[in-house]
């Protein structure tokens, strides 16, 4: 078990910036998740720390010990590919093996390993298969337990479950989180499926074109993100973001947006007093957005919006409703199956001021962020 | 299947007709390769005239001492060619495999033997192993600065049989290069590179990614590689001729009794009797890939330990 | 993203590495300089008596190459190269590229046993194909003939340009025949206006390598013209080494005989490389 230091890492592949001057730190026994769009470099991080790819400018530490220029077989490192990569020419057994043999660990020592390491992943009866004769599911336990086999001090996993089905893929996220519970490896984990990242990751490391744009615990990602892009990668359905400034009514300092005056928490109604006039882009998330049938009582800094619906998309115990309101700004909420909304209805929808988000229309970056 | 009609038949054979005259064209020297080989080889001119059949003509060659010295000699060309070519297609192979500037343009040089004319090629080696001068001979003999002294005298390439047939051989190895990397080449390219980033991710070094990963994955083009060549080493005939004039390999003896000794119908029986030898090599390599195979890939569910 | 394939990592594996390739382009470059140097040299620098053959001539000399071209005998052995060639390329091609078309796009029946048909010749090695064919065209007076040499070589070439023909047919597109067909086009019009200029790049490279196969052949041509008037480029090669000649003048015919082979070769090494690794496995 080790930690693993990434310091000023940078990479380009010929001309294009892959990594951008990157720290990122990963505590003993962490599991993190790299989560970030295709392209940003994720899978890029992963493989140097790997070693399968070159540092051009940093140094990563694994374990305190420098680790750039020693090539992956002699780092304490196992990794599980998107295409699980098992060898078509051994069994189950022999690929799970692969790597105690060539470290020459002894036949009762690898008899031991296994006796642990199928049950865990629920490989019984499947020793003796080729991996053509194993179905998806089984092939990423496959890939999973031939690096659990090897004892690493850092488990690394790329997109391993991209190629489940929905179905499939559930099952895989809580088995994953129970393998790290029991095995307490230090788990770095690379994807671009949000659900993933906020199901099974201690911390997320969000990674937007080359650099790295927030890290923190999934509730901190979700409830305060550091940018838009961060409001909008994480968290479904996507956020709604429209544009507006910092105003003051009736002794009260909130939003001015198009949709009308946006009421804000006690707290930050004092705090943005002094920015009067500043524009912001403004940030709500479907999920905080009632309607009003349903509630009962309301809060001083829910902010009451007209708006007509326009589609009605069902989603099974939900509904999202795309709807207009004033200056042809379009939202988004939902709706639990008990209500019924028609297109064209005018509806009446609650803000909840204490969760709108306010962001600088240049850096992006979230006004109430505190690191 | 139903019987075709006769007007199914016609519609047919409106649709592929201009595959017929190739198709005749073919079948027919086919049939006639096939019918002369036979016809020689079973027939015997004799005093009273050509005598049909008979096993005679095959009975004479079978025991003439040149037919058992060429035999002998085909099956060591094939046997120590054979493997040689492989490691050399290897070789070419494996060098092209990692990415580097220029890798097109070293490719391209490494298909030039298959370009020259494999007359021109003997030729070459004719002149380059001469005897007793020849770039060979005053290369081994150290007469060039930057290679040690290895003789005393030069040799005479085309005196002994190894020498002869040696040089012959060097020849079409250096010619069939670019086939065998090719093929190799081939294998290598459809390795999933994921599979040796994983070996490598579980404590594989170059040594043992190559044991463990690329050579059972590649074995597919080693049997063919091994299939084919051999059988060409079988067929070989322009080097030994050239370059080994006495020393024959069966070939070069059909060549002989034909053109030397006039005898076409001995000729033909060496001729069959090489055919045979060849169709014999392919099923015994056939069978041995099979082998092989089971032995590197493990059986699936019905694998014994 | 671009990932090259890693080999082994490290210096002492890049320095045997840059060996390795150094030695290969030299083993595969040194014949053919050599070749050519033998070509342009002075007899001073190949009967040097004892002395180190040098790597290049002491006075390089295009002697042999002024001599070649003057002598009427081998332009006579140029031009009969050259009309077997050609002739074997329009025989093979006219009779191979509508078998190629009809194998490529229709469904025969018996499709693969043709096919296995179709190159069963090729499994025979040339010099035991050589002996009966031989003997028939001696009972047909065919021997030391043009046409004898065309039809020979033409039974050679014709699986391969079958083979090219088929895979240049193969992936056009059926849409494209049915647009042709339903405006008014019949079959003949189809194939000539549709499907011919699709196919054109691989029954080019099919024609290249019929004229190579022919220009290059000497077993069939040594057989079948030995005794006559007729000599072809690689005849004429043989029979001049029959006499001891100096070996510049060897090397100067090999050239003149290589030439086109490595031009052609150079410039079309695409084409090249996928008909050999397909007929290699066939």
């Amino acid at each position: 078990m080790a930690d693993v230091v990434l310091k000023n890492i940078n990479k380009s592949f010929g001309a294009h910036r892959v990594i951008d001057s990157l720290d990122l730190e990963i505590r003993n026994g962490e599991f993190v998740t790299l989560l970030g769009p295709s392209g940003c470099g994720k899978s890029t991080l992963l493989r140097m720390v790997a070693g399968l790819e070159s540092i051009d400018s940093g140094d990563l530490f694994i374990g305190g010990k420098r680790h750039n220029h020693i090539p992956p077989q002699n780092r304490r490192i196992a990794m599980v590919f998107q295409s699980y990569a098992l060898f078509p020419h051994l069994s189950v057994r022999s690929n799970v093996l692969f790597g105690l043999k060539i470290k020459k660990v002894p036949f009762k020592v690898c008899e031991e390993k296994l006796s642990w390491v199928v049950p865990l992943l629920g490989l019984e009866g499947l020793e003796r298969r080729l991996p053509k004769e194993l179905s998806g599911g089984q092939r990423q336990r496959v890939a999973l337990a031939r690096a659990l086999v090897l004892d690493p001090d850092v488990l690394l996993l790329d997109e391993p479950l991209s190629n489940l089905d929905a179905a499939l893929r559930e099952t895989a996220m809580e088995e994953l989180k129970r393998v790290h519970r029991q095995v307490g490896k230090t788990v770095i984990y690379v994807t671009h499926n949000q659900v993933e990242a906020m199901t099974m990751s201690e911390r997320i490391a969000l990674l937007n074109d080359s650099h790295l744009e927030q890290y923190d615990k999934p509730r901190v990602v979700y409830d305060a993100p550091r940018t838009v892009f961060a409001s909008q990668f994480i968290g479904s359905p996507a956020i709604n973001l429209l544009p507006g400034a910092i105003a003051r009514q009736d002794e009260e300092t909130g939003v001015q947006t198009a949709l009308g005056f946006l009421m804000l928490d006690r707290e930050r109604s004092c705090k943005l007093q002094g920015m009067v006039g500043r524009s912001v882009q403004v940030g709500i998330r479907p999920q905080n957005m009632a309607y009003v049938e349903h509630l009962q009582s309301r809060r001083a800094s829910d902010t009451c919006v007209e708006l007509t619906a326009e589609l009605v998309e069902i989603l099974g115990d939900r509904s999202l409703i795309v709807a207009r309101g004033r200056g042809e700004t379009q939202l988004r909420f939902l709706i639990t199956r008990e209500a019924d909304i028609q297109q064209d209805q005018k509806v009446s929808v609650l803000v909840d001021g204490r969760r709108v988000l306010l962001f600088d229309p240049e850096t992006q970056v979230n006004i109430g962020y505190a690191p | 299947m139903a019987r075709p009609r006769s007007g199914q038949i016609v519609g047919t054979l409106r649709e592929i007709w201009p595959l017929l005259p190739a198709a005749l064209y073919l079948l027919t020297f086919l049939g006639i390769v096939l019918f002369y080989l036979i016809a020689l080889t079973f027939s015997k001119v004799t005093d009273t005239g050509v005598i049909f059949p008979t096993l005679r003509t095959l009975g004479e060659v079978v025991v003439m001492p040149q037919f058992s010295e060429a035999l002998v000699n085909t099956l060591l060309f094939a046997l120590v060619g054979t493997p040689l070519e492989l490691i050399v297609g290897l070789y070419l192979a494996l060098l092209l495999y990692k990415w580097f500037p220029f890798r097109d343009t070293v490719r391209s040089v490494f298909m030039i033997p298959l370009a020259i004319p494999a007359l021109v090629t003997a030729i070459l080696l004719f002149i380059l192993f001469d005897y007793p001068g020849g770039h060979v001979n005053h290369l081994l003999m150290g007469k060039y600065a930057f290679f040690p002294q290895v003789l005393h005298d030069p040799i005479n390439w085309r005196s002994s049989k190894v020498f002869a047939l040696g040089v012959s051989l060097v020849g079409k190895v250096w010619r069939d290069m670019p086939i065998t990397m090719l093929i190799i080449s081939g294998g290598l390219l459809s390795i999933d590179p994921e599979l040796l980033d994983a070996a490598k991710s579980m404590g594989a070094g170059w040594r043992r990614q190559f044991q463990h990963v690329i050579v059972p994955l590649i074995l597919p083009s080693i049997s063919a590689v091994v299939l084919l060549r051999s059988i060409e080493m079988w067929k070989e005939f322009i080097f030994p001729f050239v370059l080994a004039g006495q020393h024959e390999l069966l070939g070069t003896f059909i060549e002989s009794l034909y053109n030397s000794w006039g005898n076409a119908h001995q000729s033909a029986a060496v001729a069959l009797i090489l055919v045979f030898c060849i169709v014999a090599t392919s099923f015994l390599l056939f069978w041995l890939a099979e082998m092989l195979r089971r032995l590197v890939v493990e059986g699936g569910e019905h694998a014994k330990r | 993203m671009q990932r090259g394939r890693s080999g082994p990592t490290g210096v002492h594996y890049g320095v045997l590495w840059g060996l390795g390739i150094a030695i290969a382009v030299g083993l595969v470059a040194a014949p053919i300089f050599l070749l050519f140097k033998y070509s342009i040299s002075d007899i001073s620098s190949i009967n040097t008596g004892g002395a180190p053959i040098p790597f290049w001539p002491y006075h390089p000399t295009l002697k042999y190459f002024t001599y070649l071209f003057g002598d009427r005998q081998f332009y006579g052995v140029i031009v009969n190269s050259l009309i077997v060639s050609v002739c074997t390329v329009a025989a093979s091609m006219v009779i191979g590229v509508p078998a190629g078309y009809v194998l490529g796009r229709y469904r025969v029946p018996g499709r693969e046993l043709m096919l296995v048909g179709l190159f069963s010749v090729r499994l025979f090695p040339d010099i035991v194909s050589v002996i009966p064919v031989a003997e028939f065209f001696i009972r047909l007076n065919a021997h030391n003939t043009y046409w004898g040499v065309v039809l020979a070589h033409s039974l050679l070439a014709l699986p391969y340009v079958i083979l090219m023909g088929m895979s240049a047919f193969e992936p056009i597109p059926r849409d494209l025949e049915h647009q042709a067909m339903v405006m008014g086009a019949n079959r003949f019009q189809v194939f000539i206006k549709v499907l011919l200029p699709l196919a054109v790049p691989g029954l080019a490279a099919a024609a290249i390598y019929t004229f190579l196969l022919s220009w290059d052949e000497f077993i069939f041509s040594y057989f079948l013209l030995a005794l006559g008037k007729i000599s072809t480029l690689t005849l004429y090669l043989k029979q001049k080494m029959a006499f001891s000649p100096p070996q510049n003048l060897l090397a100067a015919i090999s050239t003149c005989l290589s030439l086109p082979v490595i031009v052609f070769s150079l410039l079309l090494q695409k084409y090249m490389t996928a008909g050999i690794t397909s007929g290699a496995i066939k």
